[in-house]
């Protein structure tokens, strides 16, 4: 283990200082221009019977947009920086037999270990009621703490809360007069009923347009520029998250790209999420089809252009999550017009130590589901669609090294769904959980489609030669 | 200014109109027909609602939009204004695209609409709401299948015929009662229509007008009634052939790797990014590309992008009327040596053209099959009688293609100001346009033009509509 990790942190240290030249030369600090009243909006035309808004749209506008540079490669590193010596092979990584430990027939969602790497988060559907329940389930035991319950309507987002206090969750808020949807409260628990608010009407536009939050890192970003700013945090939220106020207002960063003569495509996917470095100095910011990295040290901010597809089209990211040691961004990426549907997924991952960007797509149909870093921030676990079978695809499980973006199947003849499927990996590194985990193929091509249940499975992991 | 300008090209459209002759093509025997019996094309469509993902297809476990308890799901697939799921860059968020109705009662938001699982749906239904009422299939499909601040308008016209036809088969097919919303069929989310009316405009008309023709495509010469009408993303270079005689492999040259194409979904039918780079005349489908891949040809109707991709086929009107032409029909792929957009006068230029046999019929040497031309100016038009052409080179069977070379096109010495090359097809003595077929034109400018005339001077030449 030791031996394993320490040319990490030798790597680590390193990044301090190479990788805050990954957002570019330095620039000074962007003055944000305030945002004015938003300008009248044309007379719609329309042949159908519609609510039609009375006042200019409920969302910023891009009154004064700030154009900034393009992520710019830092130096290059010194040869040992870019490999340490002892980082396992793909080939050295084992999986054992997956091991189900939970089944149902309703869906289930894995949030992610708590601190422990015993306990397991869920979130199970309730099949006769529209509710959600999240409960922690000891893999060891089979005990099951029910953490808190939910409305099934609000949004599906939940995360462990650093050094396993509990959980965070969305739950659906009071609807008030001119909310076209309920809002979706952000809720912490720290057991069973021990359920406390964090950020009221979190999704309401005056809040959702104001911060984010990060589940990876279990942090809430505010943007303290944002036009009427964030609403104050109550005491509960400041303890239970990892809060980073920044002196930015990243919608004034958008600039046209899909359309000539705005930045709204109208999906959700234009609202930013944020994503926090470990070390707190680096935080992306993501919003389709923009990537913007703000480096905390510096107060600058860049572009990381994904560029363009081989279908023309932008390449968009969502799912992104920094490795453990800080060193890579991963995501998922596309490239599409808004809307449509889409034409492949794939693992991009760009390497803040050499400002390269790497596509990986390991799916023999081309689409990447979902991914998750091993603890030693060499690998990743990704499940693409391998085959279809009556008309659904199904998934298998491959290995991507970070470096190289090689990739090597595993656990050859089980196949996984693609419903909320998640892979997570405990802190030491040995164990995965899935889900859902499906079975043997042999097994599934003899059911009915309809039949599948969810089931959480368990993964032994050994690294060999290490 | 813009309006100027297509009245304009209307103008010089109108005054290169082709004399009449007779043609040869004719209705077929019946209309859609199956053994003789007159088919009513079906109104309903009963469909099996699942959660989707990214791509369309069914998640795995399935999961179903309603699960019996009266839960209803707010993920995509079952929902345009899904507020939930993995991915969510597909949901519509309500404050931008305001919905037309409020939520249904007693429910936060707007969840799947129908309080059953499968739905029995309308195929047309109306553009109005009577109430918390989705009676309007072909509307939310051709919302999601195609996308008009993307696609070409005639490309959006062709989705909406292909999606139609698409219905008809699978509703009238004996094996295949129910379908589901997913893209093992067609991609079916509730509110993706209303979806199209923005903050930023309402996209909504362009479907709307798509939906009125409701035109669809009846295999020939054989049942069953309506043609298996697959379609698909992108293909480059060609499609691929499918389970039905309507489904044979053509060339699609417009489609390049080096010009935004890819391989993407099954290949059998409509290209739907090949529709609109037809369309558009340009190797890039998106009407937003800064990139540009100018092709030869752009087709000035949808009926060309449709039985370029579906062979013996015979399009129908909503009474059941067989639309004529229906044997005889060619398309141009592509034309080699284009002249320049502004010729001499007295020039002679020699142009090779990829035709392809878009009709129902066979090309055989007795058919005497020529690839002519008329150059012409106001109401004066050359080579009339289609003296001078090209003979083709070899039979061509239904949606085969093939090069006939050396066609020379000589400009008049004497005329001066915008003209154009007017490409079409004989057979015997007939030009196919006399049939109601479409010519391929080169708008070309002799000498000199007035320079607002000079952006029209395209290569493949762009004529308005005189229909979709």
């Amino acid at each position: 283990m030791n031996t394993r990790h320490g040319p990490v942190l030798l790597g680590g240290a390193l990044l301090l200082v190479v990788v805050l030249a990954g957002c570019g030369p330095a620039t000074p600090t962007p003055a944000q221009p305030t945002v004015g009243a938003p300008p009248p909006l044309p007379a719609l035309q329309s042949p159908l019977p519609s609510p039609t808004p009375a006042s200019g749209p409920p969302y910023p506008t891009i009154a004064s947009p700030i154009r900034l540079p393009l992520c710019t490669p830092p130096p290059p590193p010194p040869p040992e920086a870019l490999q340490p010596s002892e980082a396992p092979a793909l080939e050295d990584y084992v999986f054992g037999e997956p091991q189900v430990i939970l089944t149902d027939t309703a869906p289930i969602d894995i949030i992610g270990w708590m601190a422990d790497g015993r306990n397991l988060l869920l979130a199970r559907t309730l099949p006769d009621r529209p509710r959600r329940v999240i409960e922690a389930l000891d893999t060891q035991t089979g005990r099951i703490v029910r953490y808190a319950e939910t409305n099934l309507y609000a949004s599906d987002v939940a995360f462990p809360l650093d050094r396993g206090r509990g959980v965070a969750f969305y739950d659906l808020g009071e609807q008030q007069p001119g909310d076209i949807v309920p809002p979706n409260d952000l809720m912490a628990s720290h057991g069973p009923g021990q359920v406390q608010p964090l950020v009221q009407r979190f999704s309401s536009l005056s809040t959702a347009r104001t911060m984010a939050v990060d589940p990876h890192s279990a942090s809430l970003v505010r943007f303290e520029q944002a036009p009427g700013g964030p609403p104050a945090l109550p005491p509960q939220a400041q303890a239970d998250l990892r809060v980073l106020s920044l002196p930015v207002d990243p919608y004034l960063w958008k600039y046209p790209k899909y359309f000539p003569d705005r930045v709204e495509t109208g999906y959700t996917g234009d609202e930013f999420r944020t994503v926090v470095r470990p070390d707190g100095s680096l935080v992306a910011f993501i919003s389709d089809p923009y990537l913007f990295i703000y480096d905390t040290t510096t107060q600058t901010a860049c572009e990381l252009d994904l560029g363009v597809a081989e279908n023309g089209e932008y390449r968009s990211a969502w799912n992104v999550e920094w490795s453990p040691d800080g060193r890579y961004l991963a995501m998922l990426s596309t490239a599409r017009w808004p809307g449509n549907l889409l034409n492949f997924t794939d693992l991009t991952i760009y390497d803040t130590l050499t400002g390269v960007l790497k596509h990986a797509n390991p799916s023999p149909r081309e689409y990447v589901t979902t991914f998750s870093w091993a603890p030693d921030s060499q690998a990743l676990t990704v499940l693409g669609d391998s085959y279809m079978l009556d008309g659904v695809p199904l998934q298998s499980l491959y290995l991507v090294n970070a470096l190289t973006g090689d990739s090597v199947p595993q656990l050859g003849d089980q196949l996984f769904g693609t419903s909320g499927n998640h892979i997570s990996w405990t802190s030491d590194g040995r164990l995965v959980s899935m889900g859902p985990c499906l079975g043997r193929e042999d097994d599934i091509q003899e059911m009915a489609i309809e039949d599948l249940k969810w089931h959480i499975c368990l993964i032994p992991v050994d690294i060999q030669n290490h | 200014m813009c309006s100027k300008i297509v009245g304009t090209i209307m103008a010089i459209a109108a005054s290169f109109m082709l004399p009449c002759a007779v043609n040869g093509d004719s209705m077929p025997p019946t209309s859609a027909s199956a053994n003789g019996r007159l088919v009513t094309p079906p109104t309903q469509v009963s469909v099996s609602m699942y959660e989707l993902n990214n791509a369309g297809a069914k998640v795995v476990p399935l999961v179903q939009c309603t699960n019996g308890s009266g839960n209803r799901s707010t993920k995509w697939g079952c929902t345009a204004y899904c507020t939930t799921g993995d991915f969510q860059q597909h949901c519509t968020n309500p404050l931008i695209h305001p919905p037309p109705v409020p939520a249904p009662l007693g429910q936060p938001g707007h969840v799947y609409p129908f309080s059953t699982n499968q739905v029995t749906v309308n195929i047309d239904g109306s553009a109005a709401y009577n109430g918390y009422t989705y009676n309007r299939y072909l509307r939310d499909v051709v919302a999601q299948e195609t996308n008009p601040e993307a696609f070409h308008a005639k490309a959006v016209l062709a989705q909406a015929i292909a999606a139609r036809t698409y219905a008809y088969y699978q509703v009238s097919a004996a094996n295949e009662t129910v379908i589901d919303n997913s893209a093992s069929y067609q991609v079916y989310v509730p509110f993706r229509y209303d979806s199209r009316k923005r903050y930023y405009g309402d996209y909504r008309p362009p479907i709307e007008a798509a939906m009125q023709d409701r035109i669809y495509l009846v295999p020939y010469p054989n049942p069953p009634p309506y043609v298996f009408a697959e379609y698909f993303a992108d293909r480059p270079g060609s499609t691929l052939s499918g389970a039905t005689p309507n489904l044979i492999a053509v060339a699609d040259p417009i489609s390049q790797t080096g010009c935004g194409s890819s391989v993407s979904g099954h290949g059998h039918g409509l290209s739907q990014q090949g529709a609109s780079r037809w369309a558009r005349g340009d190797g890039y489908f998106n009407i937003n590309s800064s990139a540009s891949c100018p092709w030869s040809v752009s087709w000035q109707n949808t009926r060309q992008i449709l039985a370029h991709y579906y062979t013996n086929t015979v399009f129908y009107d909503a009474s059941g009327n067989a639309i004529s032409p229906t044997f005889w029909r060619w398309n141009a792929l592509e034309i080699r040596n284009l002249p320049p957009a502004v010729v001499q006068p007295g020039a002679v230029y020699t142009l090779d053209v990829q035709v392809q046999n878009t009709g129902a019929w066979s090309w055989t040497s007795q058919d005497d099959i020529r690839l002519s031309y008329q150059v012409c100016q106001g109401t004066s038009c050359t080579n009339t009688s289609g003296l001078y052409n090209v003979a083709m080179p070899q039979n061509l069977p239904p949606g085969n293609a093939a090069w006939f070379n050396g066609l020379s096109v000589p400009i008049p010495a004497n005329w001066r100001g915008p003209a154009a090359i007017r490409l079409d097809v004989r057979r015997g003595p007939d030009w196919l346009a006399a049939g109601g077929w479409y010519t391929q034109d080169i708008l070309i400018c002799v000498s000199s033009c007035n320079p607002r005339f000079l952006p029209t001077m395209r290569r493949g030449g762009i004529f308005p509509d005189s229909s979709s």
